[in-house]
């Protein structure tokens, strides 16, 4: 997919470039583009719609600018009398907490947008507490107030996540009003009310060091007319570039003159020594987060050809970038650009921007943009190369940097804060819906329960369908054990962390074609624990994500998936939360249970929940676990090296796993990939016990069960029904009686006479 | 590539006598007119008769700032204009899935993303397209010779480190020249 039409008239021109939206036009085009793609202009402008509820958040910088631009003029009767814009940065306080907000809905290539960053106050210090983004509120625009409200996501727990910003609108001329920030609870509640006088129209600031190594020379601006490219004709600097996206550069600190002698006597440049030169030619530098970033023009790196680097992947990362001069040095046009771009590029990483066909290495992952228009792509890279690439790049962050730049959680973007590469792109849910094409044919989903209790195990269901029904080629083991779908999870506290397993299992490539008959695959994954331990030990919000590394190369990426975890309501969930907290426990859901007595300390507590809270619908998790085990034989090797193998306990097997399935089909159990496979245990542990007709009943109740629950899923029910007969021939024999969900109801019947 | 190589090709691989890889560019055998792109495929073959792995071409392989190096070379009848190409440090980590195992005698293409490979096309030969006539005589070379692992692993922290590492020592450390494809352009 291309991030812009090449095709459009007068692509990258002013009108999109240069353009200061009014929250008038805001409004009209978000009912012109959004609300009636059948509306004309005239009944679009009578429309009294002035929402922005399930738009696209995309910046007005994509497809709305440019049926802004060429294709709607906006009614007069939207042309109210000039008012100051509402966006930029505002800063107030409540009690001990003080809130830094930034408003995004109208100016240059607005986000549409609301973010802010809270701080807590104590004594003389201050201390970052969390942040908050919300992606698509809805914005009212009347003559005499801007109003902007949504639904945050917060980095933090909240009972309060509607955020309701007021600003009253005054001319443009007049000092800039202040804004109201509400926050609410779902009932309505009011939390806390800050006023936040106007500070900036720049929604974050960094203060820049520049130092150069002697005998070079810094590249100072680059009019971008000079040579034939996208964007309307300007100057250009480091300054004046960060400015076009919302951030000022404030050039500040000590500017030095390096010695040569640091780089020792090559003058070629290491990693090391460009962070040791950091640390001490960096007035502003400290070991922590701070919107303070350096950047040195340097002779060479030791590698040839490098000709800039974030080279600061050390504590607290990106707070340093380098450029090399003896490759980017020179006066001609070429060489100006491409110095403009290398300083612009590097400066990005240090805000946390990955290269553009990298994105899917973020943490979470997002997809990789090979087209995209950026400071953040090579030329190379282009798919319709080098001239296509000039011709449209208008010099600037394609617009999910732009969001990441302006409205990332702090931690993702500051200087020093997360690691390169964690939170590195902005986490919009919503951003994956509409604006990505995805020609993989191939669709991956992500489900699970909205709801569990700390420590409750975390099992999602994973399906893979092709959207080609001509057929398609996967991996059949699409469980994340397996390494060709990877997982990210997003914290409460912003963070985001890769799912690892506990143990990744290497196994042959196994391939099947999806097509009409076999369309979609399925697969249950517990990821509650693994090589980090718990995911999930805070009670909060979070999102999940996935990519599946598909045998074309392309990746495909799921749903978001949401889920919150709450905290214990009584004392007997907390006292099962107790029980099920520890890393055996974690080991044992992981794997089905162990005989292993480095767990046995977690199959006491285990064993705990079962014998005190039995009858608890959280027991069911340890009585799965005991009874997948006790359904297997287990080997162990003792101290004198023998070989001790452990037979089935079918009894203890077909008693543990009843109570799963009894639970699980009143719908207080576990999934329902889970529980096929338990009731496939369980068959099998009655066959062995010698209870060929419960095995039997278990079976056809395997096929009755999932043909009533997917009814709606008739390929699913069938799928399921021929391995329940197929298990049935196993065990029983080729006389038994074959079920499938057509004849369910009327079979169902008859088996359990013969019982 | 199966079967034998076209003749206009000047094949060294018998100068790589003990190498276990051996690198082959492929143009088809047609006129290519000036200004038109010249379609150049890529093949690493395994000539040892052990299985082996090796790596396809990342970001930084081609600029010679990341192993694998695959540098490409291009003679022309007269100078052409350089290339503008990026050249930022920040290279991609090296992940198990970049890795590619070849059997005795299996080749693949080191431009061609499979199986989520980070793999990218080479950019001197992706849009080869002489704006004059002439003879032009294109070049390959592989080398896997580093056994540092900084000089493999990337700049982007990436799990599995040990991983990787392990599997590295599985690439032959090997430094190989392709066969000069020449290209004709009338």
């Amino acid at each position: 997919m291309r991030c812009h039409d090449p095709l459009l008239p007068a692509f990258g021109s002013a009108a999109i470039s240069e353009k200061e939206w009014t929250v008038d036009e805001i409004a009209q085009l978000t009912v012109v583009s959004f609300s009636d793609k059948n509306a004309t202009p005239s009944t679009a402008g009578s429309a009294p719609v002035e929402s922005w509820q399930n738009l696209s958040p995309s910046p007005v910088s994509g497809e709305a600018a440019r049926v802004a631009a060429y294709d709607v003029e906006v009614p007069a009767l939207l042309t109210p009398a000039p008012k100051r814009p509402a966006s930029g940065r505002y800063r107030g306080a409540s009690g001990n907490l003080q809130l830094e907000l930034r408003v995004d809905v109208d100016g240059r290539r607005p986000t549409r947008r609301v973010s802010g960053d809270l701080f807590r106050v104590a004594g003389g210090t201050t201390s970052y507490f969390g942040s908050f983004i919300i992606h698509t509120p809805t914005i009212t625009a009347t003559p005499t107030t801007v109003i902007i409200k949504g639904s945050g996501q917060f980095s933090f727990i909240t009972l309060h996540e509607t955020v309701t910003v007021t600003i009253p609108r005054v001319a443009p001329l007049a000092p800039p009003a202040a804004a109201q920030v509400i926050f609410t609870d779902n009932a309505g509640g009011t939390g806390a009310v800050y006023t936040c006088p106007f500070v900036s129209p720049f929604f974050r600031t960094v203060q820049y060091e520049q130092d150069s190594v002697q005998g070079t020379a810094p590249f100072i601006s680059y009019n971008t007319g000079q040579l034939s490219s996208g964007g309307p004709a300007r100057v250009l600097s480091v300054v004046s570039a960060y400015a076009e996206a919302g951030i000022e550069v404030q050039v500040a600190g000590v500017s030095n003159i390096i010695p040569t002698d640091g780089s020792g006597p090559d003058a070629k440049w290491s990693n090391a020594e460009l962070h040791a030169s950091m640390a001490q030619q960096f007035s502003l530098w400290r070991n922590d987060p701070q919107w303070k970033v350096w950047l040195l023009i340097a002779t060479r790196h030791e590698n040839a050809g490098v000709r800039g680097i974030m080279f600061d992947q050390e504590g607290r990362q990106r707070q340093g970038c380098a450029v090399f001069h003896d490759l980017i040095q020179g006066d001609t046009a070429l060489a100006q650009r491409a110095a403009l771009r290398t300083y612009i590029h590097e400066l990005g990483h240090c805000f946390n921007l990955l290269h553009s066909w990298q994105k899917s290495l973020a943490v979470p992952p997002q997809p990789n943009k090979l087209d995209a228009l950026s400071w953040m792509n090579y030329v190379q890279n282009f798919p319709d190369g080098e001239a296509a690439y000039w011709a449209a790049f208008p010099f600037q962050f394609e617009d999910s940097e732009l969001v990441h730049l302006r409205h990332a959680f702090r931690d993702n973007v500051i200087m020093g804060g997360n690691i390169f590469g964690v939170g590195a792109a902005e986490f919009d849910a919503q951003a994956f819906a509409e604006p990505l094409v995805d020609n993989s044919g191939l669709k991956l989903e992500l489900k699970a329960r909205k709801n569990f209790v700390q420590s409750e195990p975390v099992v999602v269901e994973l399906k893979l369908s092709t959207t080609d029904l001509r057929g398609k080629r996967v991996h059949t083991r699409i469980h994340p054990n397996f390494g060709f779908v990877q997982l990210a999870i997003q914290l409460p506290n912003g963070q985001t962390a890769p799912y690892r397993p506990l143990a990744e299992q290497c196994a042959e490539t196994e391939t099947s074609v999806l097509d009409a008959e076999n369309p979609a695959i399925y697969s249950s994954a517990y990821i509650g624990y693994g090589k980090k331990g718990f995911y999930f030990d805070q009670a909060g919000l979070y999102q999940l994500r996935a990519v599946y590394y598909a045998l074309d190369g392309s990746e495909v990426i799921s749903n978001t998936l949401m889920l919150r975890v709450r905290s214990p309501l009584d004392r007997t969930e907390e006292r099962i939360a107790d029980l099920y907290a520890g890393n055996d426990q974690g080991a044992l859901f992981f794997l089905l249970g162990s005989d292993s007595e480095y767990l046995a300390s977690g199959n006491k507590d285990l064993e705990t929940v079962v014998v005190e809270h039995g009858d608890h619908p959280l027991a069911v998790y340890a009585h799965l676990v005991q009874g997948i085990n006790a359904a297997r034989q287990f080997k162990t090797v003792t101290d004198d090296k023998q070989l001790k193998l452990r037979k089935p306990q079918d009894k203890e097997a077909i008693e543990k796993l009843s109570e799963v399935v009894n639970a699980s089909k009143q719908g207080a159990g576990v999934d329902n990939i889970t529980l096929d496979m338990t009731m496939r245990r369980l068959a099998r542990a009655q066959h062995r016990y010698g209870d060929d007709s419960a095995a039997n009943a278990t079976i056809n109740d395997i096929t009755d069960f999932f043909g009533k629950q997917l009814s709606h899923r008739p390929l699913v029910a069938r799928k399921i029904a021929e391995r329940a007969n197929e298990l049935k021939t196993e065990l029983l024999g080729d006389g038994a009686v074959a079920k499938g969900p057509a004849d369910a109801k009327k079979g169902g019947r008859s088996s359990r006479k013969s019982e | 590539m199966d079967g034998l190589p076209s003749p206009t090709f000047l094949s060294e691989n018998e100068c790589m006598f003990g190498s276990p890889l051996a690198i082959n560019l492929t143009i088809p055998n047609e006129p290519h007119p000036v200004g038109a792109i010249v379609p150049i495929r890529v093949e690493v073959r395994n000539i040892s008769s052990g299985e082996l792995w090796i790596v396809g071409v990342l970001d930084g392989s081609e600029m010679g700032f990341r192993f694998p190096h695959y540098l490409p070379i291009a003679i022309p009848p007269k100078p052409l204009p350089p290339l503008e190409s990026e050249g930022c440090g920040n290279v991609a980590p090296l992940r198990l899935q970049d890795f590619r195992r070849l059997a005795p005698g299996e080749s693949f293409d080191p431009t061609v993303a499979e199986s989520g490979a980070g793999y990218l096309p080479i950019y001197a030969f992706a849009n080869f397209s002489p704006t004059f006539a002439g003879r032009f005589e294109l070049r390959l070379t592989l080398s896997t010779e580093s056994e540092k692992p900084e000089d493999w692993l990337g700049m982007l922290g990436y799990p599995g480190e040990e991983e990787v590492l392990e599997r590295l020592k599985a690439v032959p450390r090997v430094r190989v020249e392709s066969n000069v494809a020449v290209i004709h352009v009338s």
